[in-house]
């Protein structure tokens, strides 16, 4: 089955590569600022409710600032964890699954001990501690993220490579007078690459949740940035009166999600029939 | 058999020290302990006492030895905040994780085994398709969201059940099904990956070739070889579950080592936060542990006979 | 023909998905005979098989005019009971949870009922031959070799006195002395028990060993059927012909001046693991390779072959020896410069090509580690050698995955010249390929050894290649060298256990087919 085809392939896609374009053109699509606070115009509902604003047409939030704007800029926030994070996390556990499958012997049990030491911690919390000694920042948020997320791509790259380590192609270059690096970088990474990428967007799809997380526990970004969870945490205490509040911020970091994971379904779909 | 029990061992022994290692240095290099004990408002000279007192001035390899020591005798420390032992504050509130954490796997695993199953039976199928969607939405779904949503729904709007605490076992229901709904997509996928990969082995053509009783062929045959790599992911899951209670119970307002590590860390008792983090560690590690164990003792090929 | 037909198939058709892959067969199967099925990959044949069983994927589409076992009902419905099938791949073909015991006694339970069952099984575990049943009941099956799971599963499949045993390719996965000997055990059991047999096979030589009928298929359609001498003596279709032409017949020995030595290996030893458990892969094995000569080696699995191989290639260290390849000591020669020297060429045509690479970059991979050419003149020389193994210029833009299974060994061949080494060494190069490639590529091999003076080490189990294409031989048992010399004097006149045991596996058709009616062999 060809990749256009695959529904969710083409879904996904399409609502991550919109939420990408939302990100990138946020100031020319955003109606306000979304630091702007004002006081008359506090938590004002979106326009399906009455009493709500022409101005404002997903209503303000408890400090007046226009929640159509702070979402919009929200995207930036996430994609930018979860593109950062996946990028840190997949070199740091790409390189260590290689190796770890390529060599074996010492350096496999090494690395495998590291990975289980990494497994065995919990992540959540883990990062929570870490934010709360060193304080709260985007960066912090994406570095530690980074920094805890690579155990998939090292478990799936290690598995991956040992089962390519004797092939007769990879023999053939060996044979043939070709050094390690190049056969870990030209011949088996290249192969590998399949279910690397279905891992990338599993993580992708939990770094944004994590931040979401820290930001909702107040351990992550930091107010006044417009971060979903950040969001979220700010209006759970209003959220009896005026549930939109809550309901919007979630709904964007489900988007975001669920059009990840079905566009790395879908991936997995598409390269698995070709095989 | 015996050299794989003995290498799982080696391994666990390993990780149990580098994660001690971790902690420890999580409560006693990445912040000032004295500071910690002394509080805010205390003079350098408050804080040289202090460190003479506790000990914090000595080389850090004494301190963790001392520390190693300690923990195997059941002394974690003392809360910087209320002074309490902290071994005291967890076993107060372990009960309650334990619970939530048993009544989500539960949760997961009474949805995720049948839905698993059937959909591998019917790969493409009307329910294949909802299985799937329906893993794809728990994976997706932020679960604290989640977790606001349904105190919304049913708690507020329909009023059915207690949406905060953790006193009665009806305050458990929301928050296993919001933590459960975590694990869920993984398991289900697993046992469809899984039985779909059994079906189409060889051994399983035999057993249709043989002429066999479908009933026979998927229960018997199938699904016990499907099912072994189920136990070790329940048990990782498990143990994920333990880390993301923190999550769960702080929307929930449930008095568990999750809410308690929260609490913790809002203001920076590090002693707690080290506990905690030791101590869920510590349960992942045996919980795989013995789900390695089990599932050597129950494939043959591991179990190694003659 | 005899007057009852066991099973009587007319009009097969097997459609899957866009593919026709049965086109319209009539098959008959009479009590106590085999018929032989014989065709190249693609040809149909199991499809056929799993046809008669139902046992092909939901999206096939099956249609026959008639299709019943004596008795008049349709043989899917009797699966285990009075049809029943055994596979290729004997070493997945049992479940790894569950004992023998189980699995017999499963069958058994199932359409005859709980009692009896184990005293068949023990009863049948015999009978196939295999030692102390009461043992074997309580083993899992992977503490069974491939030959013994094999045998449990022609008990099984003969639990409940099945009136048709239909084989695909049952031995093709097994040692050479297994095979005939697992061969001659059905044989056996068809006699015994009066079954009617469907034997599904690529390899002639195994029909002039057990069948007493002969259908041949090609591209879905049975282009010949009748029995067995006649249609091997006189075939009537040329593709059956084409068959029977590309069977490696032996070589008439050529003289060769003697040459001096392009290899020499002296005193190889290699093991694995540490004391008792030792595996002793290479006890002091030596090896000498004239120049221009073609020396194959022989023996079962677990002889000791393929660790040569890759010793002398370069990717494994003896404990103890040496190699010297032209004159020159390679035991502690850097990979790069060995590789000049020696090269390998592999059995899997499937693996042995990085499938993400195109041929082109394969083929100028070599070109880039070892000369100093430019790409232009990389992509010329890359064009003369696709010429060389006798493939089209288009075929650098290739992925291995749009190429043939003979195609892509040419490529793995072309590879191996890249560099114009003085030794080639092949391991097995010709197993996982038709017959009729097969005697392609050994063709090729010939011209080059010809036009180039290589020098080549042939790896195989198949002896009939060996005895076509080597000027000596040599034969080796779990690590040592037994026997070697002059390949026409060696299996004239055998002299260790071993090697009568490997000539004896020989399914040749030569006493059957006319030798008169083939062109000779070109040299």
């Amino acid at each position: 089955m060809t990749a256009l085809r695959h529904g969710g392939f083409m879904i996904g896609g399409t609502v991550l590569l919109l939420l990408i374009l939302v990100a990138v053109f946020a100031p020319l699509l955003a109606p306000h600022d979304p630091y702007l606070q004002s006081l008359t115009t506090r938590t004002k509902p979106p326009f399906w409710h009455e009493g709500a604003l022409p101005g404002h047409p997903l209503g303000t939030d408890q400090l007046g600032r226009d929640y159509l704007s702070r979402l919009i800029y929200g995207t930036r926030i996430s994609l930018a964890v979860g593109f950062g994070a996946v990028l840190i996390s997949g070199a740091i556990g790409i390189s260590l699954g290689v190796m770890a499958g390529y060599f074996g012997g010492w350096t496999d049990t090494c690395i495998n001990a590291v990975i289980t030491t990494r497994l065995s911690l919990p992540v959540v919390l883990v990062a929570l501690a870490i934010v709360a000694v060193v304080g709260g920042s985007l960066t912090v948020v994406l570095l530690v993220i980074g920094l805890l997320l690579w155990d998939q791509f090292a478990v799936v790259a290690r598995t991956a490579t040992q089962q390519l380590r004797n092939a007769e192609y990879v023999a053939a270059a060996r044979a043939m007078g070709a050094g390690r690096w190049h056969i870990m970088v030209r011949e088996i990474l290249p192969n590998i690459r399949a279910p690397l990428i279905v891992v990338a967007t599993v993580e992708m799809a939990n770094a944004v949740l994590i931040e979401a997380a820290l930001s909702f526990l107040g351990l992550g970004v930091q107010a006044p940035l417009p971060s979903w969870g950040l969001m979220l945490s700010e209006g759970k205490n209003f959220m009896f009166f005026s549930p939109w509040i809550i309901t919007l911020p979630g709904l964007c970091l489900f988007a975001l999600a669920l059009s990840i994971n079905l566009l790395g379904d879908g991936l997995r779909d598409v390269q698995g029939s070709r095989r | 058999m015996l050299r794989f029990v003995i290498r799982r061992l080696a391994l666990a022994v390993f990780v149990v020290f580098a994660i001690s290692i971790i902690t420890f240095t999580l409560s006693h290099v990445a912040v000032d302990p004295a500071a910690g004990v002394a509080g805010d408002s205390a003079t350098d000279d408050d804080l040289a006492a202090v460190r003479a007192q506790y000990g914090f001035d000595r080389p850090l390899i004494v301190q963790y030895a001392a520390y190693i020591a300690n923990v195997a005798q059941g002394d974690l420390g003392r809360s910087y905040l209320s002074g309490q032992p902290v071994t005291t504050l967890l076993a107060e509130r372990i009960p309650a994780t334990a619970l939530l954490a048993s009544l989500s796997i539960l949760f997961a695993l009474g949805l995720a085994l049948p839905l698993g199953v059937l959909a591998a039976l019917r790969p493409n199928s009307t329910l294949d398709r909802c299985a799937l969607t329906l893993a794809v939405v728990g994976q997706a779904i932020p679960n604290f969201w989640a977790g606001l949503l349904l105190i919304l729904l049913f708690g507020v709007k329909l009023g059915w059940l207690p949406i905060s605490g953790s006193s009665t076992l009806a305050h458990f229901v929301l928050p296993a099904i919001t933590l459960g709904s975590f694990a869920m997509p993984a398991l289900m996928r697993l046992i469809r990956a899984g039985m779909i990969d059994v079906l189409e082995t060889d051994y399983i053509r035999t057993a249709n070739a043989m002429g066999l009783a479908r009933r026979t062929v998927l229960f018997k045959y199938a699904l016990r070889n499907a099912i072994l790599p189920v136990i070790s992911l329940t048990a990782v899951q498990f143990g994920f579950m333990l880390g993301g209670s923190i999550i769960v119970e702080s929307v929930f307002a449930i008095q568990g080592i999750g809410y308690l590590a929260w609490q913790s860390m809002s203001r920076s008792d590090m002693p707690v936060i080290q506990a905690i983090v030791l101590f869920i560690s510590l349960v992942y590690i045996v919980l795989t542990l013995l789900a390695d164990l089990l599932n050597a003792a129950l494939d043959p090929r591991i179990r190694g006979a003659a | 023909m005899t007057a009852q037909a066991q099973l009587e198939l007319r009009g097969l058709h097997v459609r899957i998905g866009e593919v026709h892959a049965v086109r319209g067969i009539d098959l008959d199967v009479a009590r106590g005979e085999t018929l032989a099925l014989v065709g190249e990959s693609g040809s149909g044949k199991s499809m056929t098989a799993l046809a008669l069983m139902g046992l092909l994927p939901p999206g096939a589409r099956v249609e026959a005019e008639t299709m019943r076992l004596e008795g008049g009902k349709p043989p899917a419905l009797l699966r285990g009971d009075r049809l029943s099938m055994v596979f290729q791949e004997p070493m997945t073909a049992l479940n790894p949870v569950f004992t023998v015991a189980d699995q017999l006694m499963a069958v058994f339970r199932r359409h005859r009922g709980a009692t009896g069952a184990r005293d068949r099984a023990l009863d049948l575990l015999g009978r196939v031959g295999l030692p102390d049943p009461q043992a074997q009941m309580a083993k899992y099956p992977h503490q069974l070799s491939g030959g013994q799971r094999q045998r449990v599963l022609i008990a099984m499949a003969l639990m409940c006195e099945p009136d048709l045993l239909i084989a695909d390719e049952p031995t093709t996965a097994l040692d050479v002395t297994t095979q005939v000997r697992l061969l001659d055990l059905l044989a056996g059991l068809q006699q015994e028990l009066g079954l009617g047999m469907l034997f599904i096979t690529h390899d002639l030589g195994v029909v002039g060993r057990i069948a007493h009928r002969v259908a041949v298929m090609q591209a879905g359609r049975i282009v010949e059927s009748g029995p067995r001498d006649a249609v091997l003596r006189a075939p009537r279709h040329a593709y059956t012909r084409a068959l029977i032409q590309s069977l490696p017949r032996p070589a008439t020995p050529a003289h060769r001046p003697p040459a001096p030595p392009v290899l020499e290996a002296r005193n190889l030893t290699r093991s694995y693991g540490r004391g008792v458990r030792a595996f002793h892969a290479l006890s002091d094995v030596s090896l000498r390779l004239e120049q221009g000569e073609i020396l194959g080696v022989v023996g079962e699995s677990g002889c000791g072959k393929s660790t040569m191989a890759r010793i002398l290639i370069g990717l494994d260290r003896p404990d103890l020896g040496d190699v010297r390849i032209a004159g020159q000591d390679a035991t502690t020669m850097h990979q790069r410069a060995r590789a000049r020297l020696i090269q390998p060429v592999f059995q899997d045509p499937f693996g042995s090509l990085n499938p993400g690479w195109t041929v082109g970059q394969i083929l100028e991979l070599p070109l880039k580690l070892h000369t100093t050419l430019d790409g232009k003149a990389r992509r010329a020389r890359v064009h003369d050698l696709l010429d060389s193994v006798g493939l089209p210029e288009r075929a650098h833009g290739s992925r291995p995955r749009a190429l043939s299974g003979g195609q892509r060994q040419r490529v793995a061949i072309a590879r191996a010249l890249a560099v114009d080494p003085r030794v080639i060494v092949c391991d097995e190069p010709t197993s996982a390929l038709d017959v009729s490639v097969q005697a392609q590529i050994l063709d090729l091999l010939r011209a080059l050894r010809r036009d180039r003076g290589l020098s080549l080490v042939f790896i195989s189990h198949d002896l009939a290649v060996v005895q076509a294409l080597c000027d000596r031989v040599m034969v080796m048992h779990r690590g040592a060298v037994v026997e070697q010399g002059q390949t026409a004097a060696v299996f004239a006149a055998p002299r260790h256990a071993q090697t009568r045991a490997l000539k004896e596996a020989i399914l040749g058709v030569a006493p059957l087919v006319e030798t008169a009616t083939m062109p000779a062999i070109q040299e």
